[in-house]
């Protein structure tokens, strides 16, 4: 069976509360006990997105980032903004995108959401999918004069009570509750089931030491013993009624005991609780209100007290009690609503409006050694009535003996026509704005026919600067454009205002683009996004951008070709080194999969995760692939051009290096070893091409000099494709001295042409060249290179060194593949 | 119509009442009465007596009194009174007049219809026939009061040039009266007890007529006689009620000053309690400030507030929601409090209602380019008044409007048609 289950309250304000815990709860205990038989699928509010990621983590490892589902929440929607017309839309919208998901059962975890939030819940009138709904209790329909004063707040209740009661079946959290939907709602009886409940895992699964006990309870100014109560301020806490209680009791046994009422309260409360306490007849310094605590906090507070008292008036089950018992807690409490249920001995009850018999039950609890170790012995007793498998397991056989009707085949665009037309139906009434805003919502409910494969091209949309990136990006999507793919490729930029727009018109260079949309990008869950450009200038945008549509189910994938402005900043100008550090922090926040060109650089990635500050809520993997490289046929033709170019050199005792001049690359200590083996080995020349970079000033000023005079270092800052073909075919041996590099295409460029290569022995050279390259030292000594250079020319000259032959190297092709293997498209 | 009963009409409408006129001109009375005793037997002669309540006056003051008005629809009233009147151009008879014959020569508002060679003939020729310690009333409008000198005066369409009170005074003494007195005349009686002045005081306040009362050389025994009407001061001018709006500005100021000391010990109060703020609301806060981009987030927040409100709402058992919205407002200041400390709100609360009473009168300036060109020189000289000012301007210009269909997809566009039932 398909179930559906809405899990908005564990989004809402209530998630901080015991409905949402309770929620979640049963929600995980019915995915680990039904995974086997049934298919689970979870439903958020897109609107609510705070808790979004951190209910993913929870729950994409049970059932899967697709299972997850995200309908468009409409804002402004709230109970007590009052706008009907609107809330009715987002209550369509949300029922459009469950009837897409087409489950067998809906269950929504807590009905009576979105009083002061954007939470939808809603079962409509005709035609819906079986749908089951939690009942903790109905405390504001009964206690109207406490809880629904406010017309506004009555009308909005009364209006969730009349969408309640269409629900097919009901889980009471109690049997009292049960009771109470029967008697007040009316509902079949049929349709109602008690599940209990249970205390939640959260709370069992914290381990305090006795030190830390004690901490705790110093920190709370409580010394020696102490009664304690937990419940919030409403009067059907009764907390006055347990002050006049407690007053009652024998002067004697409260001179060594302390109250202790553990309260959400602010300052004014708390003066007006302790004024009640003290006209109750309670002592100066004989009351200690906690205010808000920690559940571990609370643990302490639970396992140390001398008894806990429950004197509430009404209750949809009683969690306390049985938080309490769990903790090994004596507990007496009210004989009224679902307490009993929790309690279960008579003895241990007495009437809450009754301080007398209150009185009397604490005293003896206190006094009556036998009595007490009775109720202890029931709190043990009773903890054992209550599990979360249990409740789980009723909730699933009620859903799976449930009589379904034939499921009727209904096509998406019929679903989509249904939820326009009701929508149509109420656009007199809603504003330009609002209908914008619903618009949106629906193109975020609604899957695209085929999902996308987005692709950043932010930079080369821009301009094609013909960077070495620029270069891969071209490669690979070009290569990807050619196959059939399961995802629609789609090409997208980061513009200036900070959003993702299709870069319609450079995909017309690839593909028909009919039928494509242009503008504006809004992914929806099972699209997925690869960050194949580098856009590291953006981070704060992109970051934002990525974490809503991650939230949304998009896979984030992240390519990063280097990470070296952070490991070598000394190497980069202040704008890259600066903005590195925060682009590396995004992504290893953000991205699903970092996908690297090298293992080198995967192993950087994964130093700086672990050096990093950054909390990922969700699991992330680093992978890695090679990058690619176009095979150029050997030329061999020395035209016009080249020949002047390369007047008065003997190519075949020249020594090659290729690429920007600027510190990183180790010109400067290779050159300054040339000088040096100027005396020994004049015959032997180093020939450096490539342009002027950055902060190199002095170096080319050498360079300049060199080439004016007759000597054994020579610089081709400019020089054609051509004449770079022929170097490569002719030189008698690659330098590769670079301190650091995200790959090492020209190693891979020499071997095609079969020169030798001599690097620098850093890991990346390793993984690209392996054993078909001769390395030196990573030391950036003058006679290391020296030395190395002597050394080879000797191996050289035996033809001992180490050919590049048969150093492997992927196509293009193979490499757009494996990428596209990373990314599990097919 | 006729140009007579046109003036007629036009007087009746604009000038005022008959009565409420004869009351005004009261004013010269201890000037006449002093002349009385000196000359018992004195005349006087009124150029420009229009409808002759000043006639009138004297009349019953016992002083015989001549009229002479070009126009004869005005003549008529005085006709109808039976005072002694004279259809013809007043100074023109004024030249016929002998010399020192006559005790009080007058001409209100009569100045601003004759051209500059007239008045200095007007008022040479008066100092002629004036017997010694002899008065001449210029009645005219004031240019000081800014909504008179930019369109109250330009009300009559036959006023030529306003003229300043300097200026008449100084033509007087020029011809050779021996001393001037400045009258100014029929302000808001409530303004001159007044400590405070509101905005459109200051514009419309000012006395808006005044005249120049100038003497005739005499013996210094005679003279000495007018000493004390002469050195009286009359009426409001329009530094006094710059002055009493700039120290009504200060007087809020120094009241700010007071708040903000006693907002400090309660901020300071307040911090102890802050302290203790709990970690789900900081932490709340803290997102807040961190994605104030994300519309979602701010739609939680408000859905907070909200939610505040309806619990203050329940708290005060109000029956109606639409009687929260004051509370929901309150309920917005104590979170802006919260948010921003209180001495920040207090401030904010000030300007606003600062803004809210000075907001109408700029919008009444700015409609009237000759008038706001004034006001700004007046406004100038109170920087505190112009950053006000300039800050309105301001907030209004930079309202933008957020335009969201450029976050709708294509897709979303056509979904937007779909329910619009457009194609």
């Amino acid at each position: 069976m398909k179930i559906l289950i809405d899990l908005q309250s564990c989004q809402s304000p209530s998630h901080m509360r015991g409905i949402g815990r309770y929620s979640l709860d049963l929600a995980l205990e019915m995915i680990t006990i039904g995974s086997g038989k049934h298919d689970f699928h979870i439903l958020l509010n897109s609107s609510l997105s705070e808790t979004i990621l951190s209910l993913r983590a929870q729950f994409e490892p049970l059932v899967g980032r697709r299972n997850i589902h995200i309908f468009g929440g409409v804002t402004g929607v709230s109970g007590i903004e009052n706008n009907i017309e609107l809330t009715q839309c987002a209550e369509i919208i949300r029922e459009f995108h469950i009837k897409l998901i087409d489950p067998d059962f809906v269950h929504i975890s807590s009905f009576f959401e979105g009083l002061d939030n954007n939470s939808v819940t809603n079962i409509p009138e005709r035609g819906s999918i079986p749908t089951a709904v939690t009942l903790y209790d109905l405390i504001p329909l009964i206690n109207e004069s406490d809880y629904l004063e406010s017309p506004l707040l009555k009308a909005w209740y009364y209006r969730k009570i009349e969408q309640f009661k269409r629900a097919d079946l009901f889980f009471s959290i109690s049997e009292s509750a049960k009771k109470e939907c029967l008697e007040y709602l009316n509902i079949d009886e049929k349709k109602v089931f008690n599940i209990s409940s249970s205390v939640s895992n959260a709370f069992l699964n914290i381990d305090i030491t006795e030190t830390e006990s004690n901490n705790i309870l110093d920190n709370l100014n409580i010394i020696g013993k102490y009664v304690l109560y937990t419940a919030n301020l409403d009067t059907r806490k009764n907390i006055t009624g347990l002050f006049k209680a407690y007053s009652l009791v024998d002067k004697e046994i409260r001179d060594t005991l302390k109250l202790v009422i553990v309260s959400h309260i602010d300052e004014e409360r708390r003066l007006i609780i302790e004024a009640e306490a003290a006209k109750a007849g309670l002592h100066q310094g004989e009351l200690i209100l906690t205010g808000h605590v920690s559940n571990k906090e609370l643990i302490v507070l639970y396992k140390r007290c001398s008894l806990f008292v429950f004197p509430s008036l009404h209750e949809g089950f009683g969690l306390p009690c049985l938080e309490a018992m769990v903790c090994g807690a004596a507990v007496v409490g009210s004989n009224t609503t679902s307490i009993p249920e929790v309690i279960g001995l008579e003895d241990a009850m007495f009437n809450p409006l009754d301080p007398v018999e209150m009185a009397a039950l604490i005293e003896k609890a206190l006094v009556d050694n036998e009595y007490y170790e009775l109720l202890l012995n029931n709190s043990k007793q009773r903890v054992k009535m209550f599990s979360w498998t249990t409740t789980a397991k009723k909730v699933l056989e009620r859903m799976e003996s449930f009589t379904v009707s034939e499921k009727l085949e209904v096509s998406k665009e019929s679903k989509y026509k249904q939820c326009i037309d009701s929508i149509s139906d109420k656009i007199s009434k809603l504003s330009k704005s609002e209908l914008k805003k619903i618009a949106n919502c629906i193109d975020l409910s609604m899957p695209k026919e085929r999902p996308e494969l987005l692709i950043d091209i932010t930079a080369l949309a821009e301009s094609d600067a013909k960077t070495g990136i620029q270069r891969v990006v071209k490669s690979i999507i070009e290569k990807w454009f050619d196959l059939s793919l399961s995802h629609q490729i789609r090409l997208v930029y980061l513009a200036s205002d900070g959003h993702y727009y299709y870069a319609f018109d450079y995909e017309s260079k690839y593909a028909n683009n009919q039928n494509r949309d242009k503008g504006y990008v809004l992914p929806t869950s099972g699209d997925v996004f690869i960050g194949l450009d580098l856009v590291a200038h953006a981070a704060s945008v992109t970051g934002e951008i990525y974490k809503k549509w991650r939230e949304f189910g998009v896979f984030i994938c992240i390519v990063v070709y280097d990470i070296l402005p952070i490991r070598m900043p000394e190497f980069f100008h202040s704008g890259i080194k600066d903005a590195f550090p925060l682009w590396g922090s995004m992504i290893i926040e953000r991205a699903d999969k970092l996908l690297c060109i090298s293992e080198s650089v995967a192993n950087d990635l994964e130093e700086f995760i672990s050096s990093s500050a950054v909390e990922r809520l969700l699991p992330y993997t680093i992978e890695h692939f090679h990058l690619g490289a176009d095979f150029t046929t050997p030329k061999n033709v020395v035209t016009e051009s080249v020949a002047t170019e390369l007047e008065g050199l003997d190519l075949s005792k020249t020594f090659l290096m290729v690429g920007t001049i600027e510190p990183r690359k180790g010109h400067e200590q290779v050159v300054n070893a040339f000088e040096t083996l100027f005396a020994s080995r004049k015959d032997y020349t180093l020939l450096i091409v490539g342009k002027e970079g950055w902060n190199t000033e002095c170096l080319v000023k050498k360079l300049k000099s060199h080439n004016a005079n007759t000597s054994n270092v020579r610089w081709l800052s400019n020089c054609s494709d051509d004449t770079l073909q022929y170097l490569y075919h002719n030189c008698c041996a690659l330098i590769a001295a670079s301190y650091g590099e995200g790959f090492g295409l020209p190693l891979i460029e020499a071997a095609q042409q079969n020169i030798p290569v001599i690097a620098r022995d850093i890991p990346v050279f390793r993984e690209v060249a392996g054993d078909y390259a001769y390395y030196f030292d990573n030391d950036n000594r003058v006679d290391v290179i020296a030395t190395t250079i002597r050394n080879w020319l000797e191996l050289y000259e035996k033809d001992e060194h180490p050919k590049s032959d048969n150093m492997p190297w992927l196509t293009w092709e193979e490499s757009s593949e494996q990428l596209l293997r990373c990314l599990n498209i097919n | 119509m006729s140009h007579k009963s046109f003036y007629r009409a036009f007087e009746d409408k604009f000038r005022g009442s008959r009565a409420l006129i004869k009351n005004r001109i009261k004013i010269y009375l201890p000037f006449i009465l002093k002349l009385k005793e000196l000359y018992p037997d004195s005349s006087a002669l009124d150029i420009g007596c229009g409808r002759g309540e000043w006639l009138e006056l004297l009349k019953d003051n016992g002083i015989s009194a001549q009229g002479i008005d070009l126009d004869s629809g005005m003549l008529d009233a005085c006709l109808e009174l039976g005072l002694d009147v004279i259809q013809d151009n007043g100074i023109q008879y004024l030249k016929e007049q002998n010399d020192n014959s006559i005790a009080i020569v007058s001409a209100f508002h009569v100045v601003e219809h004759i051209s500059f060679d007239d008045l200095q003939v007007l008022v040479e020729e008066s100092l002629r026939v004036l017997k010694p310690g002899g008065i001449l009333i210029l009645e005219t409008p004031n240019p000081e009061n800014i909504k008179v000198a930019t369109e109250k005066f330009y009300l009559d369409p036959t006023h030529i040039k306003s003229i300043p009170s300097e200026l008449l005074s100084f033509i007087s003494e020029f011809h050779g009266f021996i001393r001037t007195k400045v009258v100014k005349l029929n302000e808001p009686k409530e303004l001159v007890n007044q400590n405070c002045a509101s905005l459109m005081d200051v514009l419309g306040g000012t006395s808006p007529d005044y005249a120049v009362v100038a003497q005739k050389e005499a013996d210094s025994d005679i003279l000495k006689h007018f000493d004390n009407v002469f050195s009286q001061d009359f009426g409001i001018s329009l530094v006094s009620l710059a002055a009493k709006f700039e120290r009504r500005l200060l007087n809020v100021e120094a009241k700010t000053a007071e708040t903000e000391a006693k907002a400090n010990v309660a901020e300071a109060k307040a911090n102890v309690a802050e302290a203790k703020a709990n970690v789900a609301e900081a932490k709340a806060n803290a997102a807040e400030a961190k994605a104030n981009v994300a519309e979602a987030k701010a739609n939680a927040t408000e859905a907070k507030a909200n939610a505040a409100e309806v619990e203050m709402s329940h708290i005060l058992q109000s029956r109606s929601w639409r009687f929260t919205k004051p509370l929901r407002w309150f309920g917005l200041q104590v979170r802006l409090i919260g948010a921003l400390g209180f001495r920040a709100r207090f401030k904010s609360f000030l300007v606003k209602v600062i803004r809210f009473f000075i907001s109408g009168a700029i919008r009444f300036v700015s409609t009237r380019p000759k008038l706001k060109a004034v006001i700004w020189s007046l406004i100038k000289r109170s920087s505190r008044l112009e950053l006000f000012t300039r800050k309105f301007h301001l907030d209004n210009s930079s309202k933008h409007e957020i335009c969201n269909a450029t976050f709708l997809t294509e897709r979303g566009k056509r979904i937007l048609n779909d329910i619009k039932g457009e194609k």
